[in-house]
């Protein structure tokens, strides 16, 4: 009896203790999801470059929160990089360019080849800069349209 | 006399031990996804608790939603009621115009365990 008694007790305590190390736990697994939707928010505003004031620089704000493109083009396009006033007309170049992003866009028509994110909004300047004004070039207005294209 | 008593009380051990190993407990969600919207807000999802014995909740205070593509992040704090059996998800503030677009995701596990 007395080790019937032994025995019971060692499966009491076995069950105890097993009671014990067994792990009385659970869990659930939540899955989360979410989507945060296309902004692209452009903030070029109309500039009117004076070259006479040597005015020829603008600039404009691109914030993105997806890759992007840009393409420019401009109004006088058949004829080229030209400001026009009648038939008159005077050379130029431009740029396009963010230093933050040593990005520079220098042809009308193309568009940026690689695409870049701007989580932040990032400012690029757009320069232009004209032939030589002598004493030669008519007085007048002369006139084109640069547009910026942004693409998503 | 003893000596069955004393084997009664054994048995009885026994039969607690083992009545306490099948003790109720586990949890569910009401769902086995949360959508956070565009993160610009908490969200909240309920669970449920089947429990015979005392227990916990836990679980992670913070967690990160991962953009699926670009690996962009999202930080947000879990808080467990266990008064309401819900399970709030807060995002951190940040601009949703400023964060890569895209699908993100996360997981949290909830624990109950017996005390």
């Amino acid at each position: 009896m007395k080790n019937n008694y032994k025995l019971l007790s060692a499966l009491a305590l076995s069950g105890i203790f097993s009671t014990a190390v067994i792990a009385i736990e659970e869990t659930d697994t939540l899955g989360l999801s979410s989507t945060i939707a296309t902004s692209v928010v452009v903030d070029a505003g109309t500039h009117t470059l004076d070259l006479a004031a040597d005015t020829t620089s603008s600039d404009m704000t691109i914030s993105a929160n997806v890759p992007f493109t840009i393409k420019l083009t401009n109004a006088n396009s058949a004829t080229g990089s030209k400001l026009l006033s009648g038939t008159d007309e005077i050379d130029y170049s431009f740029s396009l360019a963010n230093v933050e992003t040593d990005t520079t866009y220098t042809t009308f028509g193309e568009t940026s080849s690689s695409q870049v994110t701007h989580v932040d909004a990032k400012t690029y300047t757009l320069t232009i800069d004209p032939a030589a004004i002598t004493a030669a070039t008519d007085a007048g207005t002369y006139t084109d349209t640069i547009t910026v294209t942004i693409t998503h | 006399m003893v000596g069955v008593t004393r084997v009664f009380l054994g048995l009885l051990l026994l039969l607690s031990a083992v009545i306490k190993a099948e003790d109720v407990l586990s949890i569910s969600f009401s769902n086995p996804t949360l959508d956070l919207g565009d993160m610009s807000s908490a969200s909240t999802i309920a669970f449920t608790v089947d429990a015979s014995t005392d227990y916990t909740l836990s679980a992670p205070a913070t967690g990160v939603m991962t953009h699926t593509t670009n690996g962009a992040t999202v930080g947000y704090c879990v808080t467990v009621s266990k008064i309401n059996s819900t399970l709030t998800v807060t995002p951190n503030a940040f601009n949703s115009q400023l964060q890569s677009a895209g699908d993100y995701s996360s997981s949290i596990v909830l624990t109950i365990a017996a005390i």
